[in-house]
């Protein structure tokens, strides 16, 4: 009966309808087009042995799963796959925390807030490979500014040579990464923030609830959303991150910061594998898609 | 019903905008296909805006449009780390740029895929392969010329004059000295572990400089990484006798760690360090160093045996592009091959000309450095894999990570590395 109800609309409800679908029609297929046609190419030549489209030499038109054998058969890959993981867990944990943090401090009045805020919030538009030559400049296991700091506070003796180990590459890929990515949690929780009513904390206060149990009991369940929202647009920037590694490290040393993004670029772009790239882009169209189906549940309470 | 007619206004517009969006296209291709239009010939570069390259540039562009009424010269910038892949991209799309300038090193792999039109026809009818650079002769396949090089080029020792004369040593000129000036003129004043000046710098990061620069030692020092694809010479004493060296370089802290080559020209610059290996185009940014340390920046020979170098860059024509306009870039390359064009390119960018026959002594005098750079460059061994020219990045990567192991702690064992690195590109790349 309910579902009958639903579909009842009136006349006024109907022409809106028709309008807005209209209206989105072209905007929709535009899109799709978009989207269809660059992911139908690469599926399909993940299942072919090209070497790069556009080739006027190559004759490769067989379909093959060859390309998928070959990698899942290849540690470089499975090593990338992991890297990939640590380093978007390392950097969307940290960077999240950090965002969180400073999104309940600026949610509170101070002097010079806006001018905080302002200068919190300048990290997130620079570009990757700005940000990237920057911190290879702080980093420089020589003569770089963050080696003279700790020796001065007798943190270290000797210089660390932070981007040529492989720990210590990854330490400032992940530090460099945390840096660009904040702002956008402090962005998205704060705006978050102010959508709280302070009738909530006031009557928690009446009913004796310390700051602790205010923040899990009110601010982190009203945050739930948003939360979910910028982790998952956040995780799968990291995930996908390229300009930012290959800026620093260029994937070494010794393939220690080689994520998965790097490895399908030097595939498509230096060895002109365009078969075997594609494949590694499948991949990671998977991981994406796994980080999305998970926070599904919690999108579909948002948004619809 | 007014919202009807707008909404289908708004969608005739849209329609209207795509399908004008599709008929600028075609009019741009009519452009360049009738003679009596103007054609318009693109031309991306990465030294469009590079000091000295765009004057050379700009110079080129405007003597080509005066001697073509119809025809304009779209130089612009593509910064040079996306460069090879905006061209790529752009070939890979069909609409490859007519005037293609490349970095040589990528010339097998753009051949290989067929996008470059032979060129041997063509250059039998100039004198061009006859004043030219023996250098040239990389940009061939099967015999056949597939573009004209703008600079082949010799690596040269770059160092700091003052630093040697304060310690009383002189400039090296062979492998003894070189060692005993980069460890002389490494200086760890306050004893931290930590050299405030070193001796000589080296990049260290996963790219092609750093492939270059250990490859600088290897064909210097008489080794080779292949030959004609025999990986024989990658084992041999003098490519093991060179990598030994590179890598004490790094174990004696005489050269600082992870450099990427921007920071080893800007450290050399500001007086940092005693010694680099690089290509003629480090003598502009010398031009930047303060006046107190510019002076004793100076260039020498390389203290190996061998002077290495390689192709570094060259114009092509497409091989999809129509005959008109394959005929104007010949044109284009042709004019920029003449002598007047190659001693402006001295004048300007301070690097030689592969034509023998542009360089005088007039512009010896003007640019001190030039004479070493031409002395360097007619010596120079050409340091890309032979043999593997087509998979040239594929070839380097596997290079750049064996030699990367060695110079970075806990310094792995040269002989068993380069074993190691052989075995892997047999198996990969196998020839």
């Amino acid at each position: 009966m309910a579902a009958k109800v639903k579909v009842l609309k009136t006349k006024s409800e109907r022409k809106n309808h028709t309008m807005a679908v209209t209206f989105a029609l072209p905007a929709a297929v535009f899109s799709l087009a978009l989207i269809i046609y660059p992911l139908f190419t690469t599926i399909k030549l993940s299942f072919q042995d090209v070497k790069f489209i556009g080739s006027l030499t190559d004759d490769a038109k067989g379909f093959t799963v060859a390309n998928y054998t070959k990698l899942f058969s290849n540690a470089d890959f499975w090593n990338a796959l992991g890297r990939s993981i640590l380093f978007t867990f390392c950097a969307l944990s940290i960077s999240f925390l950090i965002g969180l943090g400073l999104a309940i401090l600026l949610n509170k009045k101070f002097h010079f807030q806006k001018l905080v805020r302002t200068l919190i919030l300048l990290a997130w538009p620079i570009p990757g490979v700005i940000v990237g030559l920057l911190f290879t400049w702080l980093f420089d296991g020589n003569y770089g500014i963050i080696n003279t700091i700790l020796k001065s506070l007798h943190i270290i003796d000797q210089n660390v040579k932070w981007i040529s180990t492989g720990n210590t590459a990854m330490i400032t890929v992940i530090t460099a990464t945390i840096w660009k990515s904040y702002p956008f949690f402090t962005l998205t929780l704060l705006a978050g923030l102010k959508g709280i009513s302070e009738d909530y904390y006031e009557a928690a206060s009446i009913d004796g609830a310390n700051a602790w149990q205010k923040f899990t009991k009110i601010t982190l369940p009203a945050l739930q959303s948003v939360i979910v929202t910028s982790l998952l647009l956040n995780g799968l920037w990291i995930f996908r991150n390229y300009d930012l590694v290959y800026t620093i490290t260029g994937g070494g040393p010794n393939q220690a910061t080689e994520t998965l993004p790097l490895l399908l670029y030097n595939q498509a772009f230096k060895y002109y594998n365009m078969g075997y790239a594609s494949t590694i882009g499948m991949i990671s169209l998977l991981v994406c898609s796994i980080f999305v189906i998970l926070a599904m549940p919690s999108l579909k309470k948002q948004f619809y | 019903m007014k919202k009807k007619i707008l909404s289908l206004l708004l969608c005739a517009s849209l329609a209207f905008g795509l399908a004008a969006c599709g008929s600028s296209g075609k009019e741009k291709k009519s452009d360049s296909s009738s003679s009596s239009e103007e054609v318009v010939l693109e031309f991306p570069s990465w030294q469009a805006t590079e000091p000295g390259f765009q004057e050379f540039w700009e110079e080129a562009v405007a003597e080509f449009e005066n001697r073509h009424d119809n025809v304009k010269i779209n130089l612009y910038q593509v910064p040079f780390d996306s460069y090879v892949d905006t061209l790529t991209t752009l070939y890979a799309a069909g609409t490859a740029p007519q005037i293609t300038h490349i970095p040589s090193r990528y010339f097998a792999q753009f051949s290989d895929m067929g996008w470059f039109e032979p060129l041997n026809d063509r250059l039998e009818k100039t004198d061009i392969l006859d004043r030219w650079s023996s250098l040239q002769d990389g940009l061939t396949v099967d015999d056949e010329y597939y573009g004209v090089l703008l600079l082949g080029n010799g690596y040269s020792m770059y160092y700091n004059k003052a630093m040697f004369d304060e310690a009383g040593i002189d400039i090296p000129t062979d492998i003894d000295s070189f060692m005993e000036a980069a460890k002389t003129l490494t200086k760890d004043e306050n004893g931290d572990g930590d050299p405030e000046v070193y001796g000589f710098g080296a990049c260290q990061v996963t790219d092609a400089n750093f492939y270059n620069e250990a490859t600088t030692f290897v064909v210097g020092m008489g080794g080779k990484w292949s030959e004609d694809g025999d990986l024989s010479s990658m084992t041999s004493d003098k490519t093991k006798e060179a990598m030994k060296l590179y890598q004490s370089l790094f174990q004696n802290n005489y050269t600082p760690v992870g450099l990427s080559v921007e920071q080893k020209r800007q450290y050399f610059v500001e007086g940092k360090m005693a010694m680099i290996f690089d290509g003629p185009w480090v003598a502009s940014l010398i031009d930047s160093a303060a006046e107190d340390v510019k002076p004793n920046l100076l260039v020498s020979t390389i203290p190996f045996e061998n002077v290495p170098g390689s192709m570094s860059n060259s114009l092509h024509i497409p091989a999809t592009i129509s005959d008109e306009e394959k005929d104007l870039v010949w044109e284009f390359i042709q004019m920029v091959a003449e002598d007047d064009f190659q001693k402006l390119y001295m004048e300007k960018v301070g690097s030689p000309s592969p034509s023998k026959t542009a360089v005088d002594e007039e512009i010896l005098k003007e640019n001190p450095f030039l004479g070493q750079f031409v002395e360097d460059a007619e010596k120079a061994q050409e340091i890309l894999p032979s043999g593997y020219e087509k998979d040239y990045s594929e070839f380097t990567q596997y290079i750049i990570d064996g030699v990367m192991t060695m110079v970075t702690e806990p310094y792995a064992d040269v002989d068993s590395t380069l074993e190691n690195m052989k075995e892997k590109i047999t198996n990969e790349l196998g020839k």
